[in-house]
C-alpha cells in the first residue's frame, strides 16, 4: 500500500508543490518505519498533528483559489491521510481506487512516455493489490501462490491490448462538456506576452523544445521561417505589449470537416510543447486545418485552450516566398493577411511621448529629408550594419531610454532590442510598425523529417506597413548577424557569450556527435508518442474513419464499434469454452487424444472398446515399424498418467 | 400463495439444484454479479470518462480503456477460477450434541485451483478455503444443533477472485449429512447389575492364551496385536475374545432420570465408555434393540440409534 502511495509521489512529482511532497513522502515514512504495522492502528496525536499540519500548508499555499492543481493537490494530500486510517479491507478497496484516479489526473499535467509507463507499473501495482485483498483471507496467506498470480495478471494485461487499441481509436471522442481551465502553477520558460529588452536573451540559455513541425510538402529554407506568435503593438518607451483591444475573433466552427479537403503537400503540422499558453505559431500564408485553432487579429492564430499538454495543430501553407521579396535587403518580405481587423489602426503609430530624446530628433532629421517611407526603412535598417552594432547575449544595461542607450550608446544588443528599437523609430517615421514575437529557424531533423525549434530559437521582429506593399517584414537582426537567421544562434555566436550558460548537459549533448544522435532518437520516439497517442483527438479520429469508411459519422463508428465489441465477446466466449473443455483432461490425456484424431484420419480407427494397449499392438501388426514405436510410446506415456 | 419473495426464489433455487452427492461447477450452476466495489470502480470508470472528455485527454482514455477492459475481463476470470470445481459430499459428519458440528465437503480442482474460495450455509458465515492441493476436504462448523439426523441446507460457495469487481458463486443442495448424538452425561452411580468396574476385572484375569488368526478387513481393529505386527510384519488378530462372559445389555429403562432425553445421554456416556473399553454389549430402547456386538461400527449403530431415536413413538426417526 506504501508502495503505491509512493510510486504515486513520484507520478506527481513534476507538478505538486515540493511541501506536498515532502510531506506526504513523511507519511509513507512513517508508515514504513512505524512498529506495529500490523496492528494498523496509530496514535491519535500523530493523526491530528499531520492533519491539522496539512491543512496549515494547505491553505497557506493555495489560498482557496479554486484550480485543478489545487484539487490535485487536495486529493494526493488527504488520499495520504488516509492511509494512516486504513483498517478494513473496504478502506484499502478506496484508498486504491482514488490513487488510480489521481493516476488519471497526473495525466492532465504530463503526458511523457516515461511518465505513462511509470503509470502503468502503478495501475499494475495496484491491480495486484485488488487481487491480494479478493483472494487474502487474513487468517492465512499464501504468499507463494499470491505472487504467483502476477503472471495471470500480466497475461491479462496482454490479452486487453488489442481492444483496449480498438477502444482508443473508434470510441468516439466528444467536445468538451465544460471546463474548469488547468493552470499550472509552477513557471515554464517561453516567450511572454510582452518585451522589454534583454527578455528574450534570457531564453538562449535553455535548449528546451519549444515546438516541432513536420512539413508534408518541401521544407521552407530557414531565412523564410519566422513563426508568427505574438504581436506587439504598444510601446511605452521601454517595453513593448500587446494592446489587448482586438478581441478574439473565432473564425473557425469547431470540428469542421473541410479542414481536411486540402491536399497533404501544402500542410504542416506543429507539435507545440506545453507553455500554458495559447499561441499557435504559424508561417506567414497559413491558413488553420485544425479544429482546436481560432483566428486572432493581425493574422495570428491562438489555441482554443491552454496548452496544458503537448497539442498537435494544422496549418495549410501556401509558399510563395520567391514574388513576395520587397527590396534587395535580407529578410523583407511582403505579407499577407496581417491588417489589424477589429481595432483602430492608429494604434500603429503610438509612441510613448518625452522619452528616449536623442531618437526622436535622430528620426525628426531624417524624416526632414523627405524621403519614401521605403527608403527610411532602407536606411535605417542598413544603419545596423553600416555602424559598430554587435549582436551579442550580454548586452550592457540600459536605463529608462533603452533605445537612446542601444542606438546612441553600447550599440551591442540581442534581437530585442534590434526589433524594438527599429518599430519605435519607423513609427516616429510616421510608418506603420509593431514587433512581432516567436521563434525563427529551427534544427532539422533529417532522419524523422521534421523541424525542432528550442527555446533559444526564439526571436523578435519588425513588421512595417509601406504604402505600396502593405504590411512588410523587416528583421533588423538580419543585418547585424546573418548567420542568426541562416544557422541559429549557434552558429551566430557560438558556445561562448551566453548561449546555453550553465546549462552543461545541453552543452556536452550538443557537442559530442553520438550524445547528439541519441538525443535524437529520444527526441524522434518522444515526437511519435505525442502526435500519434497523446494528440488522438476528434480530427485525428475523423481522418482514420474517413480514410477506412469512406465517410464519417457517429452512426458508422457506433457500428463499428459495436461490431469490434462483439468480436471481442465471441473471443471471450471461445477462449472460456477452450479453456473449460481442456480443464477436463490432463496434458496426456489431450496429447493421447490428438493422436487419436491423427490416427484415424490415416486410417487407423480405434475400435469402440479397444483399450490403448489393445489398439497399439494392433497398429504395431497393421503398420510399419517407425508409427507403431510412436504410438507405443505415447501409449505408454499415457497409461503412466492414467495410473499413476 | 402466501410466500414471501425470499421463500419463493428459494423454492425455485431448490427446485433448479436438486440435493446431490456430487456437483461439477459450470455455467449451469455459477451465478454472477458485480460487487458493490465493482460497482463502484464502474462509477470511479465513469469519472475517469467525465475527465477523459472535458479535458480532451488521450492518456486518461486510454488509461480508462484499459481498466474498463480489465473490468470485463475480471468477468470471466472469476467464472473460469470457479468453473470446473468438482464438489463431492460423501462423507458423514458426527459430533455430540453442544459440540460443533461439521458438514464436509470434498472439493477437488483437477487444472487450476480456485482462488479466494469462501464456503459456508447460506444462512450462515462463510469460511476461507486454502487450496494447498487439489483436493481439499472443507468442513463448514455449525454450532447448536439438536440431537438427530440433519440434512446439510443450501451451501454457498463464492470467490471474488481477480479483483473483487465481481462476485461468482454457486448455491448448492448436497447429500452432506450430520448425525448428531447425544450429550455424553455420566450417569449417577446407581446399582445396576452390568457394572463396569466389576467387569473389567473379569475381563483381565480371563485374558486367554492368544489364538489369533490373519486379519481380514472389518475385524475390530482393537483386537490386532500389535506386537506381532512389529516382529513379523503381517497383521493378526486375536481370535478369541471372552465374549460370552459380557453380554451387557444397556437399556433405556435401566436409567432413572426423569427426563426421557437425559437418559439418552446417560445412555450415550455408557455406550462410549463400553465400546472404549472393550466390552460387548447390546442395546434395547423401548421398540428397537440393536443385538450384542462390538467395534467402531457396533459402536457407531448404536449411537446412530440414540441420535435419531424418537422418543414419544419409540421408533428410529428416519429422515
Amino acid at each position: 500500500m506504501v508502495f503505491v502511495c509512493f510510486l504515486q509521489i513520484l507520478s506527481h512529482i513534476e507538478h505538486s508543490p515540493t511541501w506536498l511532497l515532502i510531506y506526504v513522502g513523511m507519511i509513507c515514512l512513517y508508515m514504513v518505519l512505524s512498529p506495529d504495522k500490523r496492528s494498523l492502528k496509530k496514535p491519535l496525536a500523530v493523526k491530528m498533528i499531520l492533519v491539522f499540519v496539512g491543512i496549515g500548508a494547505f491553505a497557506s499555499y493555495y489560498k482557496f483559489n479554486l484550480t485543478v492543481d489545487m484539487a490535485s493537490s487536495f486529493l494526493l494530500m488527504s488520499c495520504s491521510l488516509k492511509l494512516l486510517e486504513i483498517n478494513t479491507e473496504k478502506d484499502s478497496k478506496l484508498f486504491i481506487y482514488i490513487m488510480l484516479y489521481l493516476s488519471a489526473v497526473s495525466f492532465l499535467f504530463e503526458q511523457g512516455l516515461i511518465h505513462t509507463a511509470l503509470q502503468l507499473v502503478f495501475i499494475m501495482a495496484c491491480l495486484y493489490a485488488l487481487l491480494v485483498l479478493s483472494v487474502q483471507d487474513y487468517r492465512y496467506s499464501n504468499m507463494v501462490l499470491l505472487r504467483k498470480q502476477i503472471l495471470p495478471l500480466l497475461k491479462m494485461s496482454l490479452f486487453a491490448v488489442p481492444v483496449v487499441v480498438i477502444c482508443f481509436l473508434f470510441f468516439p471522442r466528444l467536445a468538451p462538456l465544460w471546463t474548469i481551465p488547468i493552470k499550472n502553477q509552477t513557471a515554464v520558460s517561453g516567450l511572454s506576452d510582452s518585451m522589454s529588452p534583454g527578455e528574450i536573451a534570457e531564453l538562449a540559455k535553455s535548449d528546451k523544445r519549444a515546438f516541432r513541425v513536420k512539413f508534408g510538402g518541401q521544407v521552407p529554407v530557414a531565412e523564410y521561417r519566422y513563426w508568427r506568435g505574438i504581436v506587439l503593438d504598444v510601446f511605452d518607451g521601454q517595453k513593448w505589449s500587446q494592446s489587448r483591444q482586438g478581441e478574439v475573433k473565432s473564425l473557425l466552427n469547431r470540428f469542421d470537416p473541410t479542414y481536411f479537403s486540402t491536399s497533404v503537400d501544402g500542410l504542416y503540422s506543429v507539435m507545440l510543447e506545453p507553455n500554458q499558453q495559447r499561441w499557435a505559431f504559424a508561417l506567414d500564408g497559413s491558413t488553420p486545418a485544425s479544429s482546436n485553432l481560432e483566428s486572432e487579429d493581425f493574422g495570428v492564430y491562438s489555441l482554443r485552450s491552454d496548452a496544458v499538454q503537448p497539442t498537435k495543430y494544422q496549418m495549410n501553407y501556401k509558399n510563395r516566398v520567391s514574388e513576395s521579396k520587397v527590396s534587395h535587403l535580407p529578410t523583407m518580405f511582403k505579407l499577407t493577411g496581417k491588417n489589424r481587423v477589429l481595432s483602430n489602426s492608429s494604434l500603429d503609430l503610438q509612441v510613448p511621448t518625452s522619452t528616449n530624446p536623442e531618437t526622436v530628433s535622430f528620426i525628426k532629421n531624417l524624416v526632414a529629408r523627405n524621403l519614401p517611407p521605403i527608403e527610411i526603412l532602407t536606411f535605417l535598417m542598413e544603419k545596423f550594419s553600416r555602424e559598430e552594432f554587435f549582436y551579442t547575449l550580454k548586452p550592457d544595461l540600459m536605463g529608462r531610454d533603452f533605445v537612446d542607450n542601444f542606438m546612441f550608446g553600447s550599440k551591442k544588443g540581442f534581437c530585442a532590442h534590434y526589433a524594438g528599437s527599429l518599430a519605435f523609430m519607423l513609427r516616429l517615421a510616421n510608418i506603420p510598425a509593431r514587433v512581432v514575437m516567436g521563434y525563427q529557424g529551427g534544427e532539422y531533423n533529417s532522419d524523422s523529417d521534421y523541424l525542432i525549434l528550442r527555446q533559444y530559437d526564439a526571436h523578435a521582429w519588425v513588421e512595417a506597413k509601406l504604402p505600396k506593399y502593405g504590411w512588410v517584414r523587416v528583421d533588423p537582426t538580419a543585418m547585424v548577424s546573418p548567420e542568426r537567421i541562416v544557422s541559429g544562434l549557434e552558429g551566430a555566436i557560438g558556445f561562448e557569450n551566453g548561449f546555453l550558460e550553465g546549462d552543461f548537459v545541453a552543452t556536452a549533448v550538443r557537442s559530442v556527435a553520438m550524445l547528439k544522435w541519441l538525443s535524437m532518437r529520444v527526441d524522434e520516439l518522444n515526437y511519435q508518442w505525442q502526435s500519434v497517442v497523446v494528440n488522438y483527438h476528434q480530427d485525428e479520429q475523423y481522418s482514420l474513419i474517413k480514410s477506412l469508411f469512406g465517410e464519417f459519422s457517429y452512426y458508422t463508428l457506433g457500428v463499428f464499434f459495436a461490431y469490434s465489441f462483439a468480436v471481442f465477446l465471441i473471443f471471450a466466449v471461445i477462449y472460456v469454452w477452450v479453456s473449460i473443455g481442456l480443464k477436463q483432461y490432463t496434458y496426456a490425456e489431450k496429447k493421447y487424444i490428438l493422436l487419436l484424431y491423427m490416427l484415424s484420419k490415416i486410417g487407423f480407427k480405434r475400435f469402440d472398446g479397444e483399450t490403448p494397449r489393445e489398439y497399439s499392438e494392433r497398429i504395431e501388426k497393421i503398420s510399419n515399424r517407425h508409427l507403431a514405436k510412436f504410438v507405443k510410446r505415447r501409449t505408454v506415456v499415457f497409461e503412466r498418467d492414467q495410473y499413476r | 400463495m402466501g410466500l414471501t419473495l425470499p421463500e419463493k426464489i428459494s423454492r425455485w433455487l431448490s427446485s433448479k439444484s436438486p440435493p446431490k452427492s456430487r456437483f461439477v461447477l459450470s455455467q449451469k450452476n455459477i451465478y454472477i454479479f458485480p460487487t458493490k466495489s465493482g460497482f463502484a470502480f464502474l462509477a470511479l470508470l465513469l469519472l475517469m470518462l467525465i475527465t477523459a472528455i472535458n479535458y480532451q485527454n488521450s492518456l486518461i482514455y486510454l488509461m480508462l480503456f484499459f481498466l474498463g477492459v480489465v473490468f470485463v475481463i475480471s468477468i470471466w476470470m472469476c467464472f473460469l477460477n470457479l468453473a470446473g470445481l468438482e464438489i463431492a459430499s460423501r462423507d458423514v459428519g458426527f459430533c455430540f450434541e453442544s459440540e460443533d458440528a461439521c458438514f464436509l465437503l470434498h472439493l477437488s480442482a483437477k487444472k487450476g485451483v480456485p482462488l479466494g474460495l469462501y464456503v459456508g450455509l447460506t444462512s450462515g458465515k462463510l469460511h476461507g478455503v486454502n487450496f494447498n492441493h487439489e483436493n481439499v476436504t472443507v468442513s463448514i462448523p455449525v454450532s447448536g444443533l439438536k440431537r438427530g439426523r440433519h440434512r446439510c441446507e443450501r451451501i454457498r460457495l463464492e470467490s471474488a477472485y481477480p479483483f473483487g469487481f465481481i462476485k461468482a458463486w454457486t448455491w448448492l443442495r448436497t447429500e452432506s449429512t450430520v448425525i448428531v448424538y447425544p450429550k455424553k452425561v455420566r450417569a449417577p452411580r446407581v446399582a445396576t447389575s452390568n457394572s463396569l468396574d466389576d467387569h473389567d476385572a473379569k475381563l483381565s484375569e480371563s485374558q486367554p492364551d492368544d489364538e489369533i488368526k490373519a486379519y481380514v478387513a472389518g475385524d475390530n481393529s482393537k483386537r490386532i496385536v500389535w506386537k506381532k505386527y512389529a516382529a513379523q510384519d503381517s497383521l493378526v488378530v486375536r481370535k478369541n475374545v471372552p465374549t460370552s462372559i459380557s453380554n451387557y445389555w444397556l437399556r433405556l429403562t435401566d436409567y432413572e432420570a426423569s427426563d426421557a432425553e437425559l437418559r439418552l445421554q446417560h445412555l450415550c456416556y455408557d455406550v462410549c465408555q463400553y465400546s472404549e473399553s472393550n466390552v460387548n454389549f447390546g442395546l434395547e430402547l423401548p421398540g428397537t434393540t440393536i443385538p450384542v456386538g462390538e467395534g467402531e461400527m457396533h459402536q457407531a449403530k448404536c449411537l446412530e440409534l440414540l441420535a435419531t431415536y424418537d422418543i414419544d413413538n419409540n421408533t428410529p426417526n428416519q429422515i
